[in-house]
């Protein structure tokens, strides 16, 4: 069974509509990748499914229960997490406070801080440093972890290499694959296509609110899903 | 001289005991809440209800009341704040004078315009003084007053501070969205720091009713010197709200040294050089008038 099933999501901003009816299924110990330009919908799409967005239309099935009427605490609580953009840490709050509201998702599960710390090595000597201190990489650790404090069993994130160092993202990587092969769904929305096709299990691009390709990396290359972005869509 | 200086302080932490709730509130929910004064009184009504009607203990009227307000906080939440705040700014400001009106008149209707007062019910407590060297006489409930101010801040910084509950109120009050990302039901946090702002509100009308009287329009004077307090102090701590009453109460002394009609006149002043210097010539805005850059 899927963690994950997305079907024909509709949104929109008052009279503009971002997203077309996009839909994406994510299993356990998957890697989806969600491509495009800006304005694809790509953001829209994700906070649309993790509920801090409402879509007009479409369904939201986590773990073979529907949570498309849920708001966006209970989808939390339901185990589907969101990585927004630019991480949105509380700043003020040191690195602990920030990881320990993730479990106010009063889930069970194996993540504890030292879990966190230990999966994330550099943020142990960060501990009690505000978190609107840190770099950008390790706001971004902070994030993901911050998120894994809440046990869910599927997590989303949105644009998880923007603006970080090429090393802060190989890390921030490395920490998704280990948690990919704990089991967990992830779906990443990454501008990079050759990060993409490097990592993905299986790659959607999408094109002003319309999925424009959806392949396995074995089957596409970077030059297809660059003209993808760019709306092309496939044997057209 | 002396003498006048620790009276002062003593005001203060009446004045402290005022502003807290309206300072709690503004810095989780941006809400100023007008009808912060009526309710003081509301409470302060109950009080005297539960101890001369009821016959119950004071300070076992003040726990029952406590847990009064705080229900009627999440109620107050639930039903008119929560939809108040999703209109801007303005909103919850024209509700809760609304309210603060409504309430008065209410109370007025109840309780006729009669002054009342808690302190026949504490019987010598009430002008019982402590003596200090110099031959310089307190009230004991002024300085007790005090210590409940300085009690209450304590809890809600540590509350704020140090329990799951607070860092999720302070979660909610910086970035609702993100909070509720992360499990955190916002709409229930606030509820629950709107109750938490109201139940303070019991001590203030403990305090009002013990060291002198009140009547049902008297909200609004007492929602004024909570306000002065906190745009002296500032937010960010609840100790700058402390600060904010101290400097209030020490103006009002001087002006009282200077003229007998100076109390409420260098109060303002006080409050108004305040205004002028957190303004500093930037326009006018809430947030800039209180000082909310410095967040804890």
């Amino acid at each position: 069974m899927s963690t994950l099933e997305v079907s024909d999501i509709v949104a929109g901003h008052g009279q503009l509509q971002a997203v077309h009816g996009v839909s994406l299924t994510a299993r356990p110990g998957e890697m989806i990748f969600v491509a495009g330009a800006n304005g694809a919908g790509k953001t829209t799409l994700l906070r649309s499914i993790a509920g801090d967005h409402m879509a007009t239309s479409g369904k939201v099935v986590l773990s073979g229960v529907d949570i498309s009427e849920l708001p966006a605490h209970h989808r939390a609580r339901s185990g589907l997490s969101l990585v927004p953009e630019g991480r949105r840490l509380f700043p003020h709050m040191t690195v602990r406070e920030n990881l320990m509201l993730g479990m106010s998702t009063s889930r069970e599960g194996p993540w504890t801080v030292e879990a966190i710390y230990e999966a994330f090595p550099n943020l142990a000597k960060l501990d009690n440093s505000p978190a609107g201190k840190l770099s950008g990489g390790e706001q971004q650790a902070v994030a993901i972890g911050r998120a894994l404090m809440g046990d869910p069993v599927a997590v989303m994130l949105d644009e998880v290499s923007l603006g970080l160092s090429p090393a802060a993202v190989e890390l921030a990587y490395d920490a998704l694959k280990q948690v990919r092969d704990m089991g967990l769904a992830i779906v990443v929305v990454e501008q990079d296509l050759s990060r993409t096709l490097n990592t993905a299990d299986d790659i959607i691009v999408m094109c002003e609110g319309n999925v424009t390709l959806h392949a396995k990396p074995s089957e596409t290359s970077l030059e297809q899903m660059a003209s993808a972005s760019f709306g092309h869509e496939e044997g057209h | 001289m002396t003498s006048q200086l620790i009276n002062a302080i003593l005001l203060g932490g009446y004045y402290t005991v005022l502003a807290i709730g309206l300072a709690f509130m503004y810095s989780v929910m941006n809400v100023i809440n007008l009808a912060h004064g009526a309710l003081i009184i509301l409470a302060a009504f109950g009080l005297l209800v539960l101890s001369s009607i009821f016959a119950i203990p004071l300070y076992l009227a003040i726990v029952i009341m406590i847990c009064v307000m705080f229900g009627l906080g999440l109620f107050l939440h639930r039903f008119v704040l929560s939809k108040a705040s999703q209109g801007g700014e303005l909103l919850p400001l024209l509700a809760t004078f609304g309210m603060a009106i409504i309430l008065d008149n209410l109370m007025f209707q109840a309780f006729g315009a009669d002054s009342n007062s808690l302190a026949p019910l504490v019987g010598d407590l009430s002008w019982a003084s402590f003596e200090l060297p110099g031959n310089i006489y307190i009230g004991q409930i002024s300085v007790y007053i005090l210590m409940a101010a300085i009690a209450t801040i304590i809890a809600l910084e540590w509350l704020l501070n140090r329990t799951d509950l607070g860092r999720r109120i302070q979660a909610t009050s910086q970035d609702r969205a993100t909070a509720s990302l992360l499990g955190i039901d916002t709409g229930r946090t606030l509820a629950i720091a709107t109750g938490i702002a109201l139940a303070t509100g019991v001590l203030a009308a403990a305090a009002l009713g013990l060291r002198s009287a009140w009547g049902p329009y008297d909200g609004s004077a007492q929602l004024l010197f909570a306000f002065e307090a906190v745009v002296i102090g500032g937010l960010g701590s609840m100790w700058r709200v402390m600060a904010g009453a101290m400097i209030l109460a020490i103006a009002q002394s001087i002006g009282a040294m200077i003229h007998p009609q100076g109390f409420l006149i260098c109060g303002h002043l006080a409050f108004l050089a305040a205004v002028f210097i957190r303004l500093g010539g930037n326009g006018f805005s809430l947030p800039g008038l209180l000082g909310k850059g410095a967040q804890t």
